[in-house]
């Protein structure tokens, strides 16, 4: 480390120190009378969605090819002092009411969807865990694709449908495509703790169901056990529309492929992404905004083959408060709410 | 039809020591990558919440830190761009963080410059020299909790401080 990072290592570490000053861990009673988090009152109104699911989905950087990720060891620094022994006390039982399951062709939030046969479509919550206090239960997580005949196992479902709603409406979660689930979600665990050995990444835009998807294949090879290997297809226009597996073998994969070919989604009410990203190629002011021009790519994917661009509209306010640095040929990501931009940033790379 | 499944009996996972050890190195992960303590603090809480919720799913109780770590720098990707957006929706009030009382005397110019500079990071890069400086992890766990490749990590810490020395341009 040189003298360069040896600052920068200690100028964050004395920011991180100061604003954490001698901050103790708030109780934590997932499943009692105690409000889990002391915080939860003072959080602001956007902070509420995050309540509804814990983390995000990993997103997957890293260019194709082959990747190393090891063990974990490290148990971090000293613990705390004085940190209140958390109330911890078992899980309840689950009480919640599910819709029934589905057969056949079915019709799910306007989507027809040739399941095979001996299929059946299940209410997506019976394979999450019941929430814990203080977090929301979705009524609708969307479906799970299984055999009839397979049992249901928290964290098994093979194939996961749902539709996508407009963030705007309903606070709901933010679409990402490179992020496997499409949006946010408890990150999967991925080689946890051996580590990988190999990972390789496929993307593209395909079909699906008569609309456009962009199509991600994750293949983690682990130390031990199993691969990891996952795979979605993300319809990004209204209405949008998410379909995942993080339990893809040969008949997963054969299903989904399926679907993409057969099914058959409502026509794209807009022409508008609800997110992208990629490279600014052109900049431009327009009545009402700035009009920027995206050559999308994959999320730390360094090949960049297709320089299709495509037009987003950033009202002057929004640019004004969140496009500092924009520059052609640096990175920017856009979320709309289909109709609209709603969120832009500028990176500085 | 055959379908793989390797989730097997919940792991003994001993949360209640798992949560006193940890809180203080997931809060400093998330303060570090967000900048704001309180929505840290939360990002921290939901983790936790998380890895309840999951732990009878978890392929290996060893698995734990390594998944909090993972649902802490998700977390806060969703965070920072919900904030991004709050941004443009909320009164600046609204989204101001309850600083500790000596921060302001301990913080300087320097220390600003070095945040504005992190923030303009893409957000890969940010996480991974976070994780590097003030987690002090090395490459392969930097590369279990951002779901990079070490090669990746390499590159986006190599980027990362290039695009530092020149957003800085020898002002430390």
């Amino acid at each position: 480390m040189n003298d360069f990072e040896n600052q920068l290592k200690t100028l964050l570490n004395e920011r991180v120190d100061a604003k954490i000053g001698t901050r103790e861990a708030p109780r934590f009673a997932p499943a009692g009378n105690v409000r889990r988090l002391d915080s939860v009152r003072r959080r602001a109104p956007w902070v509420v969605p995050l309540l509804a699911a814990a983390c995000v989905a990993a997103i997957v950087g890293g260019s194709v090819g082959a990747a190393h990720l090891l063990a974990d060891k490290h148990h971090g620094p000293a613990p705390a002092t004085r940190v209140p022994a958390p109330k911890h006390t078992p899980t309840p039982k689950d009480t919640r009411t599910f819709r029934p399951d589905q057969t056949g062709p079915v019709t799910l939030d306007g989507a027809t969807l040739p399941l095979p046969s001996g299929w059946v479509a299940r209410d997506y919550r019976r394979y999450e865990p019941p929430p814990v206090e203080g977090q929301d239960d979705p009524a609708d997580q969307g479906w799970c694709f299984s055999p009839a005949s397979t049992q249901v196992r928290i964290g098994g479902c093979p194939i996961w449908f749902r539709s996508y709603h407009d963030p705007s409406v309903q606070h709901g979660p933010l679409m990402d495509v490179d992020n496997r689930g499409g949006s946010y979600g408890d990150p999967h665990q991925v080689c946890i703790p051996s580590g990988a050995t190999h990972y390789d990444l496929q993307a593209g835009e395909f079909p699906f169901g008569g609309r456009m998807a962009d199509y991600r294949h994750w293949r983690y090879d682990c130390k031990s056990g199993p691969a990891f290997v996952a795979e979605q297809y993300v319809v990004a226009t209204r209405p949008a529309y998410i379909v995942f597996s993080e339990h893809v073998d040969a008949t997963v994969h054969q299903v989904m492929s399926d679907l993409a070919a057969h099914a058959s989604l409502p026509p794209s009410a807009t022409t508008m992404r609800y997110e992208d990203f990629g490279y600014v190629r052109h900049i431009a002011t327009v009545a009402g905004g700035v009009r920027i021009s995206i050559d999308r790519t994959v999320r730390d994917q360094t090949a960049d083959t297709d320089h299709t661009t495509y037009d987003y509209v950033v009202p002057n306010r929004l640019y004004a408060a969140t496009a500092k640095g924009v520059k052609v040929g640096k990175l920017a990501q856009v979320e709309t709410d289909g109709t609209r931009v709603i969120m832009f940033s500028g990176l500085a790379l | 039809m055959a379908m793989s499944d390797s989730y097997g009996a919940p792991p003994a996972l001993d949360f209640d020591a798992l949560y006193r050890e940890q809180w203080r190195p997931m809060l400093r992960i998330a303060v570090g990558l967000l900048d704001e303590t309180h929505l840290a603090e939360d990002v921290v809480q939901d983790a936790f919440a998380a890895l309840y919720r999951r732990a009878g799913s978890l392929r290996d109780s060893g698995a734990a830190i390594g998944y909090l770590r993972a649902c802490v720098v998700n977390g806060t990707r969703t965070a920072l761009r919900r904030k991004i957006m709050a941004r443009n929706r909320l009164r600046p009030a609204d989204t101001t963080d309850d600083a500790a009382a000596d921060e302001s005397v301990l913080l300087t110019a320097e220390h600003d410059l070095v945040r504005a500079a992190l923030d303009k990071l893409p957000d890969r890069q940010r996480e991974v020299l976070t994780l590097r400086f003030v987690a002090e992890l090395p490459d392969d766990e930097i590369a279990t909790a951002t779901g990079l490749s070490e090669g990746g990590v390499r590159s986006a810490s190599s980027r990362g401080l290039a695009a530092l020395r020149t957003l800085l341009g020898g002002q430390l």
